[in-house]
């Protein structure tokens, strides 16, 4: 068995190209334009900066400097990166903290009006939806229903089930084309599907990465995609969202190129990110790729966060933007998109785009302490963003390493100024989960045993901890099930920290100044970490809890007598178990088939097996 | 930089890129990520020049600097959704045998685990030398490697 792993890895090498870039950065030739450039650098950017925002304020987009030529954004970069070489030069790479300041705000423009989507209008839906975040904003998915067919997509197949009960049958399973690489998200939207893909190109020897999005009509009767169009997108895929028509998609684009020889011009289309309808593919223009004067630097090479807003309908690129540094994660409200980033110093940089109209201007953006956990870390609540962060140092000094860690809450208003702020919140352990709600927060940190703190936030300026529930285990995925209620689906645990289990837990949030667990159910002996929130299928109208452990298990939460009741556990072939109720019955695919269960009798009334 | 910096560059390049990249990509299921570590072990060792009484010394330095970029990646990049590894992985290989069944087990174990398995397994240190490139004991060790066999059994031996 190891000697399998042994010639397994063996076979994997690291990448060539980042092998040479690697003797690049140690040889350091200076490359013709950068050298003549670098001692003039700092008065150059100076200048260039101020001739940007002087160009920008005229043209109203925003006030963030753009850049006004390739050559300045690379030099943009080559500078700074130069400074990042002379702090990691200077002891730790990461994690010294640098005093208390909360960093620069920036702000261009006022924060843009709405837009004029009608949430409200649908009407009520007999089926599943995938649980978004925020109400009117659309997520992606494995899988996606209207009610009549089922849509799956896996690596290189996007299944359409037919949904009929026991009837239930299998309609297509359609190759996505060779260049799209794997596929694991989708969206549903009015008789289209959105298909995201990840593909990698080896031109030579650069290792390329591309998001694609394969956007098919589907028919009405028979639920068959026929393929629309595609938009392709370069960089490594990282999250997207729909609001109204639009699809924004953001991807991380590397665009390292060494440092070049003696003489060697870089040709722009090498570092600089493309977008593309079609066969067709164009690079980002410099005034669309924004100068972020403190590029964030959670990574060394040239990295771009591209933000592109396509419209499904029109089948159109709206807007293409581009942050120079990458991103780790993304938040959207009905109005804002917000990018978080890196910064040195155990920091993170928020980036605000207005997500309305046909272009995605960056508003605004600042810099809080810690960073992010995921999604649920960042809540837009009347303007103001709330963001939950967890701060970790850890430092080397000679062999003996330190570390600490706390845990901080943020309210910023309009102008992403600091409104509030609750630092070093339970010390020496970090956040599991987060749930914002109104005006409250909900926070589970863990070492030990599972604080759950309730936050009131309806004072910006003044957040204060109302409740520290302290439980075994920890919830990694907190949900609003109904008034009052909250359910935590993690790990379970022992007094003394050791993980047992997976478990759902139930907990009375109706007096946040007393939170209290209900009751918890342990669900599964295997402990892992949910890292997907959407693998689980949670629905309080129908009273139905979907959780894909050790094949699938459908509960229900009594509220009478106030326990988790196991409605059936079925046992499924493959990977990527995701279920879904349509109508009657609830529907739960792998990548080996799907199953209907009858959600009166709780039996398996069909079953498709991919693999005959 | 001088000169003496491209040598010792390219003999470290040659040495221990594809040693560091494997930790760094068994612990992260990334390629991307595993690249950025690659680069900041390097650039962090060109950097800080640290000196060494003998190989075994400078190969420690360099796992143990790898082990530690890749926990500040994980606590920061932990819950980013990544491709499933095999794909990321074995996307770019040729297919062969049951190659990628091994390598997803591996990677499917908790991230001690696996990180253990594969020190000890691939680059054959002793468990003494992995406690210390972990910063952990060396019965911790031990029975991280035993439960990561015992797990690997389950999985891959019907």
């Amino acid at each position: 068995m190891m000697e399998r792993y042994q010639k397994a890895m063996g076979r994997i090498h690291a990448p060539a190209d980042t092998k040479k870039k690697l003797l690049g950065s140690a040889a350091r030739p200076r490359r013709s334009r950068a050298a003549k450039l670098l001692p003039v650098a700092a008065c150059l950017l100076v200048l260039v900066a101020s001739c940007a925002v002087w160009v920008l304020t005229e043209t109203g987009a925003s006030l963030l400097p753009v850049g006004s030529s390739y050559d300045e954004i690379y030099d943009t970069w080559y500078a700074q990166r130069e400074d990042r070489l002379s702090i990691l030069g200077g002891g730790g790479i990461a994690g010294e903290g640098d005093g208390d300041t909360y960093g620069d705000t920036t702000i261009m423009g006022g924060v843009s009006s709405s837009p004029s989507f009608d949430y409200s209008a649908s009407d009520p839906k007999d089926y599943y939806e995938t649980h978004s975040q925020t109400e009117g904003v659309k997520e992606s998915d494995r899988q996606k229903t209207n009610g009549k067919f089922l849509w799956r997509i896996d690596g290189k197949t996007l299944y359409t089930y037919r949904l009929a009960g026991e009837d239930s049958e299998l309609v297509s399973d359609l190759p996505l084309p060779e260049e799209a690489g794997f596929g694991s998200e989708m969206f549903l939207l009015e008789g289209r599907l959105a298909v995201i893909t990840r593909c990698y190109k080896v031109p030579g020897l650069r290792f390329k990465a591309y998001t694609r999005v394969y956007l098919y009509d589907l028919d009405a009767a028979t639920g068959i995609p026929v393929l629309a169009e595609v938009f392709t997108q370069s960089g490594y895929y990282q999250d997207s969202r729909i609001l109204g028509d639009t699809l924004y998609i953001v991807t991380d684009h590397n665009g390292y190129v060494g440092v070049p020889e003696e003489g060697e011009e870089i040709p722009p289309e090498t570092y600089i990110p493309t977008v593309g309808k079609g066969a067709t593919e164009r690079a980002l223009k410099p005034e669309e790729i924004y100068l972020t004067r403190d590029i964030p630097m959670g990574r060394v090479g040239l990295w771009f966060s591209v933000v592109s807003a396509i419209d499904l309908k029109g089948k159109e690129i709206l807007s293409a933007r581009a942050i120079l540094g990458s991103s780790y994660t993304l938040y959207a409200s009905t109005e804002n998109l917000y990018l978080f980033a890196h910064a040195d110093g155990t920091k993170t940089k928020v980036f605000r785009f207005a997500m309305a109209g046909e272009d995605t201007a960056l508003t605004g953006s600042c810099q809080v302490k810690g960073t992010l956990l995921n999604q649920f870390a960042a809540d837009e609540q009347d303007g103001c963003l709330r963001l939950a962060t967890s701060v970790s140092r850890s430092i080397w000094i000679h062999e003996e390493h330190f570390s600490g860690q706390f845990n901080c809450v943020y309210v910023l208003d309009e102008d992403l100024q600091i409104r509030g702020a609750l630092e070093k919140i339970q010390p020496e352990e970090r956040i599991y989960s987060v749930r914002f709600s109104g005006d409250l927060c909900y926070l589970v940190t863990f070492q030990q045993i599972d604080p759950l703190f309730a936050i009131d936030l309806s004072d910006p300026s003044e957040p204060k901890i109302l409740s520290e529930l302290k439980v075994t285990g920890f919830s990694s995925y907190l949900y609003e099930y109904g008034e009052g209620l909250l359910l935590g689906f993690g790990v379970e645990g022992t007094e003394n920290g050791s993980l047992t289990g997976q478990k759902l837990s139930m907990f009375d949030a109706s007096d946040p100044e007393a939170v209290t667990e209900i009751t918890s159910l342990k669900v599964s002996d295997d402990w892992g970490i949910l890292y997907d929130h959407k693998k689980l299928m949670i629905s309080e109208e129908q009273g139905l809890i979907g959780i894909p452990l050790d094949g699938y298990q459908l509960y229900t939460y009594d509220r009478e007598a106030k326990e988790f009741v196991l409605l059936g556990h079925y046992e499924l072939l493959g990977n990527d178990v995701r279920g879904l109720y349509a109508g009657k019955y609830c529907y739960v695919t792998s990548t080996m088939g799907l199953i209907a269960i009858d959600l009166e009798s709780y039996e398996v009334v069909a079953e498709i097996d991919l693999t005959v | 930089m001088q000169a003496n910096n491209r040598y010792e560059a390219e003999r470290l390049v040659e040495e221990y890129a594809d040693m560091i990249y494997r930790l760094a990509l068994i612990r992260t299921k990334s390629p991307h990520d595993a690249e950025d570590i690659m680069q900041e072990v390097f650039l962090r060792y060109l950097k800080a020049h640290p000196v060494f009484e003998s190989s075994e010394h400078e190969k420690a330095w360099l796992i143990r600097v790898t082990v530690n970029r890749a926990n500040s990646f994980l606590s920061s990049a932990w819950n980013r959704r990544t491709l499933p590894f095999d794909e990321a992985v074995l996307g770019e290989l040729p297919e062969e045998e049951d190659g990628s069944a091994v390598l997803n087990a591996v990677a499917s174990l908790p991230l001690a685990m696996r990180t253990a398995i594969h020190l000890h397994y691939f680059e054959q240190m002793t468990v003494k030398e992995i406690s210390s490139a972990m910063g952990k004991s060396e019965s911790a060790v031990k029975s991280l490697l035993f439960r990561g066999r015992q797990c690997l059994k389950e999985l891959l031996e019907p």
